[in-house]
């Protein structure tokens, strides 16, 4: 077909934006088809609700234009599939009906139609709704631009990190949060897991309600079923009232499970049956509640294990388990440390209407540690420095910081977590650096990296003696440990 | 004294009118095409088989729209005629 330069504006702004066109009338689909295309979109049309759902798959459009009757079902219900949360970039849908009734409309609009029109089609005002895609397209490409930017710079909305380790996360982050799927969270305390909740939360389709947090660890067991699932009047002393619980305020929103791992047992069960069937009862009453809610759930233990010990419902992590999530820590951040010093810094100086520096020789000061604590420990050590100094933040604010009990001379020592062990390499080497990465890993605690290592705290140090002696450890001096006595 | 119309009359009401407004949106969505082809800044010569086309399209929607008046909606109008929830 030639293409008629009309609706220039429109066609310029909508340049490469898909249009689908699901109409069961031949006549009417193959003019809606022109009409659009002349608008500058590329068009593709189904006649029919299974047509349109593999179009939708194959051609990926931005708009929808759906006629409400279609002969193998009503066309709402193509509404409901793209809107369901599983398209990461949902397209508008406008819904075109032979039929009006205001319920219809509204219905259409309530199930996240973005407009109705009304057959016969009004030309004008199909030319402003394809305008105003042209413009939401534009606006959310615009985000997805900024966004990009933003994480070129080290920045994905509150977090901060320019390692590839943050990379992956922010794409795992992007790629989860516009969809339903439930979000498990692990990672070492202090990673920033509650941030990585609210970040998904933030980038989903929910984020017009606030998040609802719950910590299973802080509430005592006995009330905890209430606070997750309210109460009725009178269903123990104490009740004089209808509470609603956390599932009921998080409806259409996000519900925060903190450490998920100390919920306990009987919770788990019901907790799995409002995940099965999205209702629940009020503690002391049989109505069931049905509530759209989309759990993000955190823990720093390993499920898998509690699973193993019994006291995690296997079942229950499989359902929270649809989108693991696992957070680096700081360690294995290439590069954060100083991206997040900075960052830190800056919020600090903010806040305290100040312009105080980090000293060089602080900042190496700052690297040298292993952080067990993680990005909470640094920014904690930040802020005592911070208050400590008055222009300049030297390494005399820093004296309290622990100093990483290894250097690694060796360059086998790649990292905190890894060593690289060749073969025909002498054991003793081999040996070697694996006590030095060991005790790198666990921050220089002794008994737990003996423990690790499956040898006496007697022997580490006595291999530490040696590496020191041979100047391939740098750690404080060591003394040998006095035997625990026999006991026979 | 006007009788209130059953659910099946405002069904069959419905369909018609479903219909109709169908064939006048082939009418519209025809004329906006021919409109558009028919502009000077758009009157190429590819266009004239496109203009031919929609003028048929044209023609097809208001000999069904005649068919939908003649057959549909006049018979109700006229006394003793069928009734909405006539079968056929």
């Amino acid at each position: 077909m030639m293409f008629v330069p009309m609706g220039k504006a429109a066609e310029s702004q909508a340049a490469q934006l898909r249009a689908l066109v699901v109409e069961d009338d031949p006549g009417s689909r193959d003019a809606l088809v022109e009409v659009i295309e002349r608008e500058g979109f590329q068009v593709a049309a189904a006649s029919t609700l299974a047509e349109a759902r593999d179009r939708m798959a194959s051609f990926q459009p931005e708009l929808v234009l759906v006629d409400l009757q279609l002969p193998d079902g009503n066309g709402l219900e193509l509404l409901e599939r793209t809107l369901d949360g599983s398209h990461a970039d949902p397209p508008d849908v406008i819904v075109v009906t032979g039929h009006s009734s205001v319920e219809t409309a509204v219905d259409a609009l309530r199930r996240g139609a973005v407009d109705y029109l009304v057959k016969p089609l009004d030309i004008a005002r199909l030319r402003t709704v394809l305008l105003q895609t042209s413009g939401r397209q534009r606006f959310r490409s615009k985000i997805r631009q900024l966004r990009g930017r933003l994480r070129q710079l080290g920045r994905f909305g509150p977090m901060v990190g320019a390692s590839s380790a943050m990379q992956q996360l922010f794409d795992q982050i992007a790629r989860v949060a516009p969809t339903n799927a439930s979000v498990l969270i692990l990672g070492e305390s202090g990673t920033g897991k509650e941030l990585v909740a609210e970040t998904v939360h933030e980038l989903s389709q929910r984020s017009a309600k606030p998040m609802v947090s719950i910590n299973c660890g802080a509430i005592s067991a006995n009330l905890i079923e209430s606070e997750l699932f309210g109460h009725e009047r009178g269903s123990f002393t104490g009740a004089d009232r209808i509470h609603r619980g956390h599932f009921e305020r998080a409806d259409g929103s996000t519900l925060f499970l903190d450490e998920i791992s100390e919920m306990p047992h009987e919770l788990q069960v019901k907790l799995l049956r409002v995940l099965e069937s999205g209702t629940f009862s009020r503690v002391g009453g049989d109505r069931p509640i049905q509530v759209d809610v989309r759990i993000v759930a955190v823990s720093n233990r390993d499920l898998d294990l509690a699973v193993t010990e019994g006291k995690f419902r296997a079942d229950l992590l499989y359902r929270l388990k649809v989108f693991p999530i696992s957070l680096p820590p700081l360690r294995e951040r290439d590069g954060d440390l100083t991206l997040l010093t900075e960052h830190f810094l800056a919020e600090m100086n903010r806040a305290d209407d100040s312009n105080k520096r980090l000293a060089p020789a602080a900042l190496d000061l700052l690297r040298s540690h292993g952080w067990p604590g993680n990005v909470r420990e640094l920014k904690h050590v930040l802020q005592r420095a911070f208050i400590l100094s008055d222009s300049e933040i030297g390494p005399d604010s820093l004296a309290d910081l622990p100093q990483r009990p290894l250097r690694e001379k060796s360059a086998e020592v790649t990292s905190a977590r890894s060593v690289t062990v060749e073969p025909g390499m002498p054991l003793a080497h081999a040996e070697r650096l694996l006590v030095l990465a060991t005790l790198d890993r666990v921050a220089g605690d002794k008994t737990k990296a003996a423990e690790m290592l499956g040898i006496s705290t007697k022997t580490l140090y006595s291999r530490l003696r040696e590496y020191q002696a041979s100047g391939d450890w740098e750690g404080p001096p060591v003394k040998a440990k006095a035997p625990p006595e026999r006991i026979r | 004294m006007l009788a209130i119309p059953s659910a099946n009359q405002r069904e069959a009401v419905r369909r018609i009118a479903h219909d109709l407004n169908g064939e006048l949106n082939n009418l519209a969505l025809n004329v906006e095409l021919l409109v558009q082809t028919s502009a000077p800044e758009g009157g190429a010569g590819q266009d004239a088989a496109s203009r031919a086309r929609y003028v048929a399209n044209l023609r097809r929607a208001i000999r069904a729209i005649q068919d939908i008046l003649e057959q549909q909606i006049l018979p109700l109008a006229q006394p003793g005629g069928p009734h909405p929830e006539d079968p056929g």
